[in-house]
């Protein structure tokens, strides 16, 4: 009769999964396109020369 | 190495290469003539839209470490959603230049008698890939064949990325230093690379592993199933629920290939045989694969996918199928079968009829050798059906549960609807949502 994993064996499995879900890739998109648009800006304010009197 | 550490070291491997144009850019100073604010941030909106756009060959090519880490259908969704924001990228780039004051006819128009090579190659790059997306998000609703589209999709991609990178260098305003062409000369080594990994070198890998057809019967509910051998090699093995790509024809560079689960049992000795059962959509799935005949030639690329038992260790299971959903839930309960794995399943089978329920009487079959409880749910049941009816709820799912469902895993497949329902369905039953993990199979 094959037996159930055990506990320790279940906790291991979870740990190594790839815990990649649909709603998880969309949460990483948005918050890449935000790091994205800060970096633009940074990028902006860090090339164009400061203004002179 | 552990699957989080691979994923997170690629994720930051991605995030290095969109960011490289712009660190490189701040780092290497230019001789060049100084810009107000608006035109840096629309410079930095094209350079981030073309890292975005080269890399989007790398999140298909299958590279089978991220493939692992992240899954295939996540990376395909990955793929798509960065596609669009490119185009975002892309189109605030001239806009903010036009705001500015760039002669937006010179800029968009490249037949204007203004315009010249630098903003023909613009106008061309940013039109071919609004033509991309669009082909793409509306393919089916603009009635094109999947195999039209895959090679239009590699096609345009290519035209955007070489066009765009001919239009950066014609401006030269970031191409004066060393440091910056070594970035652009980066991005064209990669997208080149990719395009010889993924088209040329990985068919060539496949060459000596061919398939061949050694049954193609009907099914019910209008579909197939094509009995495959390797020929003169092992084959493969696969994880219970995952998909391979298959590709007709005498050679493995044709075109068109198409995501299909397996549904037989993962447990595949060497050498031997895997099935695939597909429902006639109308297009090759309807044309092609029942003309398949015994002996015919195939190539099998894969095994591909996260969604799988294998992955989600529980003490007990549901699935939820809905129409040719049904496949990889098929290939887990066989594949449980033959383990002789006593874990209780539920399995709540959705169909317009009950002459639609593909692999039924399987199914059925099944149920004498292991803990599986099947529960069909019909919109038009037959007269004198006394089971359930409608769409699948999660009332239904509450009647027929087990008491301690809370501690299953919940694996769904089936049309977007049904998938969406359960996502939400699910959490007001109490069901924590990491235990719901769906297949959607609309990846291309």
């Amino acid at each position: 009769m094959p037996r159930l994993p055990s506990k320790l064996a279940l906790t291991k499995h979870y740990e190594e999964r790839a815990d990649v879900h649909h709603v998880i890739v969309k949460r990483v998109v948005v918050a890449l396109i935000i790091l994205l648009i800060v970096a633009i800006v940074v990028f902006a304010i860090i090339v164009t020369p400061p203004l002179t009197a | 190495m552990r699957l989080m550490v691979r994923g997170i070291l690629w994720l930051g491997l991605y995030l290095f290469l969109v960011l490289l144009p712009l660190a490189t850019a701040i780092l290497s100073t230019p001789d060049r003539i100084p810009q107000p604010m608006i035109v840096e941030i629309g410079v930095g909106a094209g350079f981030v839209g073309y890292a975005l756009m080269a890399l989007e060959f790398a999140l298909i090519s299958r590279i089978k470490s991220a493939a692992a880490a992240f899954g295939e259908d996540a990376l395909q969704l990955f793929h798509n959603l960065m596609g669009m924001a490119a185009l975002g990228f892309l189109l605030a780039h001239p806009i903010l230049l036009i705001i500015f004051g760039y002669p937006a006819n010179c800029w968009l128009n490249p037949f204007a008698s203004c315009a010249n090579l630098a903003t023909r190659t613009a106008a061309l790059a940013l039109y071919a890939l609004i033509l991309l997306v669009l082909t793409s998000v509306g393919r089916k609703r603009l009635g094109i064949r999947y195999e039209v589209w895959y090679v239009m999709h590699g096609l345009f991609a290519l035209f955007v990325v070489v066009v765009s990178l001919v239009h950066i260098f014609i401006l030269g305003r970031y191409t004066t230093t060393p440091g910056m062409q070594a970035v652009w000369l980066v991005y064209a080594i990669l997208v080149t690379a990719l395009i010889l990994w993924y088209r040329i070198l990985t068919p060539i890998l496949n060459w000596n592993k061919k398939w061949e057809v050694v049954e193609n019967r009907a099914e019910l509910g209008d579909a197939r199933t094509l009995v495959l051998k390797p020929v003169d090699h092992e084959g493969f093995s696969f994880e219970p629920g995952q998909f391979a790509w298959l590709k007709m024809g005498k050679t493995p560079f044709g075109m068109g290939q198409h995501p299909i689960s397996m549904s037989s049992s993962g447990d595949v000795p060497a050498g031997g045989q895997v099935t695939f059962t597909i429902k006639n959509l109308g297009d090759w799935s309807g044309q092609e694969v029942p003309a398949l005949q015994p002996g015919d030639q195939m190539w099998l690329e894969g095994p591909h996918g996260v969604f799988s038992i294998d992955r989600q260790q529980a003490m007990g299971y549901v699935f939820i199928g809905g129409g040719i959903g049904i496949t990889p839930l098929y290939s887990m309960c066989q594949t449980m079968a033959e383990r002789e794995d006593v874990r209780p399943v539920v399995l709540f089978y959705a169909s317009n009829d009950w002459e639609g329920l593909t692999l039924r009487e399987e199914l059925e079959e099944l149920t004498g050798r292991m803990n599986l409880k099947i529960v069909h749910v019909l919109q038009n049941p037959p007269e004198g059906w006394e089971g359930e009816t409608g769409y699948v709820t999660g009332d239904i799912l509450s009647r027929h549960m087990p008491k301690q469902f809370r501690r299953f895993m919940f694996l769904i497949c089936g049309p977007e609807p049904l998938m969406d329902a359960m996502e939400l369905a699910l959490p007001e039953l109490g069901v924590p949502p990491d235990q719901v993990h769906t297949e959607r199979f609309d990846m291309v």
